[in-house]
């Protein structure tokens, strides 16, 4: 028994560095960091890239399980959920942040993201600082992830100048690894 | 919002600093033995002080809520003031409601005279008796300079962080029994204090509200209803104390409100606030507004069409019939509104009733050729015929 209960102790504590000790988990999406932009790291399944700073402009790409819970709507995300529906919860869940103010969607459309069914959000707000942002916002289900790509710039000037780097990344983004 | 919000975290000290630091100054101003040589000097100090705090405070609740804007209720709240108010409202102050737009079961009022109502709260109400009520309550707390007693019994040496939670939440309504805040108070005495001008507060309240010929018994349902929606008992020996205080002459006949008109201005209230519950997910709050609402309005389309809203994004076990069933109301009452045609549509294309669905999704777009969501519903006529070809070969 003892021998058994060993290899059990060492396999279990195997496991457990696999889970926590390589920190995040690896990214099942691709995309390209443009020139003279940086990545920041972060302890996310995320990439998040910026040239100027993220109160200027940023590209954020995420991924994040279905079966995760937003933080200010109990709506969930579902497997199949048509990308009309899925982009509401997500203009639900910003509309619903008390840090954001005069949200306001300017176009909700059905996209393609990677060969994937999606949807395109653009919209303005305030942020509790007074900031103003102009986002897009690129989201598709795909298994039991949701995917999302922002493109974020805090004045209509950065928001134009960066526009065609960001449609690059988007056009670089696709899967590695279906979930 | 996760880059911006980076840089957010570390700035709100910093804010959080600088106001402690000014309030501070200020508490110093107006403490005995510092430069304050009498009681009357204090007391005008105190009263800066408040003015001070209630501009801070009401900002603060600009930048962090939204207010509800809705004239025909907001006209009504008018006139419902002007009824209870007793005489003239004291110098400075002007009595006058602001709607914030939140699922909250909360009212407070500021020394200035303005009376936060959630709207959360407001839909709770049955009858305008328990709006009164609530107003009345809150212009007790106005009437009565509460605010001002609450600051003079704070120690000279209290915590300036604490007093400004203390004053903040000193004139809550219902929120105040569902949330036990009473660790926030330096003293005993403090909450025994607050518990005693809430009571007054009451007590007078009830007062104006007979005197304004509203029935006292239809005005404490209100407590009942709070109950309901807070789920957790509270409120209920404020309610049998009221009870206790009242006498027979009180309860003279023709006092009852007539609740359908009161439904009739809480109709926009109600669909908006059933909205609002269902783009936070709160699905039971949605229906029981929208339930309401085509309770009180039988052939409110709009109200049909958020029923329907509703269940069939719930999606729960049976949701998806009633549904359906509801969305053909709200075409019945009102042929005209896209909303039902799209909705019915998309629940026949998940059921694979292409043929039908499509002509729902044609319909709509028919009836408002230049909505914002026509992209989808193009690709989803699209996925019916693609679906209704390949039935056909």
């Amino acid at each position: 028994m003892k021998p058994r209960f060993w290899i059990c102790v060492i396999l279990l504590a195997l496991l457990a560095s696999c889970a926590h000790g390589g920190g995040k988990p690896p990214l099942t999406f691709n995309a390209a960091v443009p020139e003279g932009w940086k990545q920041i790291a972060t302890d996310d399944t995320m990439m998040f890239m910026t040239k100027d700073g993220g109160y200027k402009q940023f590209v954020l790409i995420r991924e994040r399980p279905l079966a995760e819970p937003f933080q200010f709507t109990n709506k969930r995300l579902q497997p199949g959920m048509l990308p009309e529906a899925a982009a509401q919860i997500i203009a639900n869940e910003i509309l619903a942040d008390s840090n954001i103010h005069n949200f306001s969607v300017t176009e909700n459309i059905p996209a393609r993201i990677a060969g994937n069914s999606g949807f395109k959000l653009a919209f303005v707000y305030t942020d509790a600082d007074g900031y103003i942002f102009k986002t897009l916002y690129y989201g598709f289900i795909k298994g039991d992830t949701f995917y999302n790509i922002r493109y974020g710039a805090s004045e209509e000037e950065y928001f134009q100048k960066d526009l065609k780097t960001f449609e690059e990344v988007f056009k670089s983004f696709n899967l590695v690894a279906a979930k | 919002m996760a880059g911006p919000n980076c840089a957010k975290t570390i700035k709100r000290p910093k804010a959080v600093f600088a106001v402690v630091i000014v309030l501070c100054l200020c508490w110093g101003c107006s403490s005995p033995g510092a430069t304050v040589s009498s009681s009357g000097t204090r007391g005008e100090r105190m009263t800066q002080l408040l003015i001070f705090e209630t501009h801070r405070e009401q900002s603060a609740i600009a930048r962090r809520s939204t207010v509800y804007r809705e004239p025909h209720l907001e006209q009504h709240l008018e006139r419902m003031l002007v009824r209870l108010m007793p005489t003239k409202a004291p110098e400075g102050t002007i009595p006058r409601v602001v709607l914030i737009s939140d699922h909250g079961l909360n009212a407070y009022s500021f020394p200035d005279g303005a009376i936060y109502i959630h709207t959360g709260l407001l839909s709770h109400l049955e009858n305008e008796a328990e709006l009164a009520l609530l107003l009345a309550h809150e212009l007790a707390h106005v009437t009565g300079r509460h605010a001002l007693r609450v600051l003079a019994a704070i120690p000279a040496d209290t915590d300036v962080t604490v007093f400004d939670r203390a004053l903040s939440d000193s004139m809550s309504w219902f929120h105040d029994m569902v949330a036990p805040k009473e660790l926030a108070y330096p003293s005993e005495r403090l909450s025994s204090l607050r518990r005693s001008l809430e009571q007054e507060a009451d007590r007078v309240g009830l007062d104006m509200v007979i005197k304004a010929i509203y029935d006292p018994y239809e005005a404490l349902e209100i407590f009942g209803h709070l109950r309901e929606g807070d789920g957790k008992g509270t409120g209920a020996d404020r309610a049998a104390a009221l009870l206790e205080a009242l006498t027979p002459i009180d309860s003279a006949p023709g006092r009852l409100t007539d609740r359908r008109s009161f439904g009739k201005h809480l109709q926009q209230l109600l669909l908006d606030q059933a909205r609002l519950e269902l783009r936070q997910g709160r699905w039971h709050e949605a229906l029981r507004c929208a339930r309401r609402l085509v309770r009180d309005a039988p052939s409110h389309a709009s109200g049909y069409f958020l029923l329907g809203e509703i269940l069939r994004q719930r999606n729960e076990a049976g949701d998806t019939p009633q549904a359906l069933s509801h969305y053909f109301q709200a075409v019945v009452f009102d042929p005209s509104l896209p909303g039902p045609h799209k909705a019915i549509g998309l629940i026949y294309l998940e059921q694979g009733q292409a043929r039908l669905a499509k002509s729902f999704f044609e319909n709509a777009l028919a009836l408002a050729p230049h909505s914002h969501d026509n992209e989808y519903i193009r690709s989803y006529l699209t996925q019916c015929i693609i679906k209704i070809e390949g039935e056909d070969l």
